[in-house]
């Protein structure tokens, strides 16, 4: 994943329960997958904490794989689903402590390490999940539709659908604060 | 502007100002040993109730099912446990922890190995009970570290933020926990996601007990696990288990110690014959272990002299005041199979030995309440070899 095109090499190994190999695979690719959750999240330790809860899962099912080039497409959905399930939490959080009193928040403002000047990166966080999700895995990991659309399990369809609609809404917020 | 490739090089840019931890953080590492122990265990019980007929092959361990024991292990009449738990019938007393319970017959115990915290492994310092049907039981105690100010509530979380005893109450401070009763003591309860761990203090003492599991009735089965306990704090140990060994070039023994650093072999000779010992100090002429645990071990040997009397030579020359019992009046002890004598003081046991022409004494200075327990623990790992002794 992320710009690592070795994933075959370790996909047995880390399936058999070896340390030694464990280690070998989080070397390989423990920085992109923490890259990718920091995109999708916006927030460092939590991107940290994302990498880590991902290896744990992948550790123990990987082996089961047929295809061991999978590995790293299955720690790139890994990454996607914890980061989802985070926001849901903060939903649910976020409910239950009303903050919705005060208006609309945008994901972007919790604990997200966001620059203020870098209005590009303040929009993206603005954006909904799934469409944050499919301009990260089409523009940063370069994925094509249909496997954009694998990993977030809709229609290929869908994923146009949903980056057309980020990228309009990226073109239009960063376009209107750069007027502004 | 040209935002898709805007997009990519804010992205690529961002995505450049993190890195992962170098390694695999340990505590990633026991989550993996954890998981895998969790699965393989499910995964196994499942087999099981395969073999042995009837039962639905689409039930999975990701649908949080309770994987169904052998019918001969099946729990009837006890409410008290989830259906289709097996009974716990078998008794475990921790060696170290200071409790017993009861667990499944067919669950694979682990007892701990050293003092909770002490070891990079935190699991060395639990008791685990790997039930085989994806639940694991743990359970540590401390009195060490447990101090300071502040409510109990505070201490314990305090206590469980360090990093080398884990968990951390769920995240949760602990005044905002559950009560539970664990052996008739009000304790506190959190529940995390594929976790259960509670607290409770008997005789000055923290307890931990925490269940890893992958079941929806977990809560109910770590009830029932915590219905068995018996909190036997005087029994607990508080000193760390001895796995270095180390073998004397000068004296002819070997010992094992808890390597914290704290070995000092021998730089001089001890010769009590010529240099009696007039005061209650262990120089430079002993092999000494500073355990930093408010206790110093020391030990030594020598050549008898032949034609006296090993008891009157011991009060002489070895032991100034034997802590004012001569040594033919002393408590008997061995040392690796051989008859010796013990003494106590306040702050000082000595234990002599004689074997192979040669007096042994081994010594512990201390501060400790159980220092006689400390003492029997490192006389046990005591070999007494006289013949590869350097030095009269």
């Amino acid at each position: 994943m992320g710009h690592t095109s070795v994933d075959h090499t370790y996909g047995v190994s880390v399936g058999q329960g070896s340390q030694g190999k464990l280690a070998e695979f989080y070397a390989l690719h423990a920085d992109s997958t923490k890259r990718l959750a920091f995109l999708l999240t916006g927030d460092k330790e939590l991107a940290e904490d994302i990498t880590q809860d991902a290896f744990v899962k992948i550790a123990g099912r990987i082996g089961g794989l047929r295809n061991r080039s999978a590995s790293g497409a299955y720690l790139r959905q890994t990454v996607v689903n914890l980061s989802r399930s985070h926001f849901r939490r903060k939903r649910v959080e976020r409910a239950y402590l009303h903050r919705e009193a005060s208006g609309p928040q945008r994901e972007s403002v919790e604990g997200r390490d966001v620059v203020e000047a870098d209005a590009l990166w303040a929009e993206l966080h603005a954006l909904a999940y799934r469409q944050r999700c499919a301009v990260v895995l089409r523009y940063y990991e370069d994925l094509s539709e249909h496997q954009t659309a694998e990993i977030l399990n809709c229609s290929v369809g869908a994923v146009k659908a949903l980056t057309n609609r980020a990228m309009e809404q990226l073109r239009e917020n960063v376009g209107s604060e750069a007027r502004s | 502007m040209n935002l898709d490739q805007d997009i990519r090089t804010m992205l690529r840019a961002r995505a450049e100002e993190v890195a992962a931890a170098p390694m695999i953080p340990p505590s990633t590492l026991r989550r993996v040993r954890v998981r895998k122990t969790l699965m393989t265990g499910g995964v196994a019980a499942v087999a099981a109730a395969l073999v042995l007929g009837g039962f639905a092959a689409s039930r999975s361990l990701s649908n949080d099912a309770p994987p169904v024991p052998p019918a001969d292990q099946i729990e009837k009449t006890d409410p008290t446990l989830p259906p289709g738990f097996p009974k716990l019938t078998t008794t475990f007393v921790s060696a170290r922890n200071g409790f017993s319970m009861k667990h499944p017959d067919r669950a694979a115990v682990t007892p701990a190995k050293q003092l909770w915290g002490f070891n990079k492994d935190v699991d060395d310092g639990f008791d685990v009970v790997e039930t085989g049907l994806a639940a694991v039981f743990k359970g540590a105690s401390t009195n060490n570290g447990f101090g300071g100010d502040g409510t109990t509530d505070e201490r314990v979380d305090e206590y469980l933020a360090d990093d080398t005893v884990l968990p951390d109450g769920c995240g949760v401070p602990r005044s905002e926990h559950a009560k539970i009763t664990i052996d008739g003591l009000s304790g506190r309860i959190s529940e995390c996601e594929n976790r259960i761990e509670a607290t409770v203090i008997a005789g000055g003492r923290l307890y931990l007990f925490t269940l890893e599991h992958t079941r929806s009735d977990a809560r109910a089965l770590f009830d029932a696990f915590a219905a068995t306990i018996d909190l036997t704090p005087e029994t607990a140990v508080d000193f760390p288990a001895m796995a270095t060994s180390f073998v004397s070039p000068t004296y002819g023994y070997s010992f094992k110690y808890h390597d914290r650093g704290g070995l000092a072999p021998a730089k001089s000779i001890w010769d009590p014959r010529h240099q009696p010992r007039d005061s209650f100090d262990f120089d430079d002429r002993f092999d000494a272990v500073e355990t930093g645990l408010g206790a110093y071990f020391a030990a030594a040997s020598t050549e008898t002299p032949a034609g006296v009397s090993i008891d009157e030579w011991v009060d002489d020359h070895v032991s100034p005041d034997g802590c004012g019992v001569p040594r033919g009046e002393q408590e008997e002890l061995t040392v690796d199979g051989q008859p010796g004598r013990i003494t106590e003081c306040p702050s000082r046991i000595e234990a002599t030995v004689v074997s192979g022409g040669r007096l042994y004494l081994f010594a512990l200075l201390h501060t400790r309440s159980d220092a006689r327990a400390f003492f029997d623990a490192w006389v046990a790992t005591i070999d007494l070899t006289p013949e590869t002794a350097a030095v009269p």
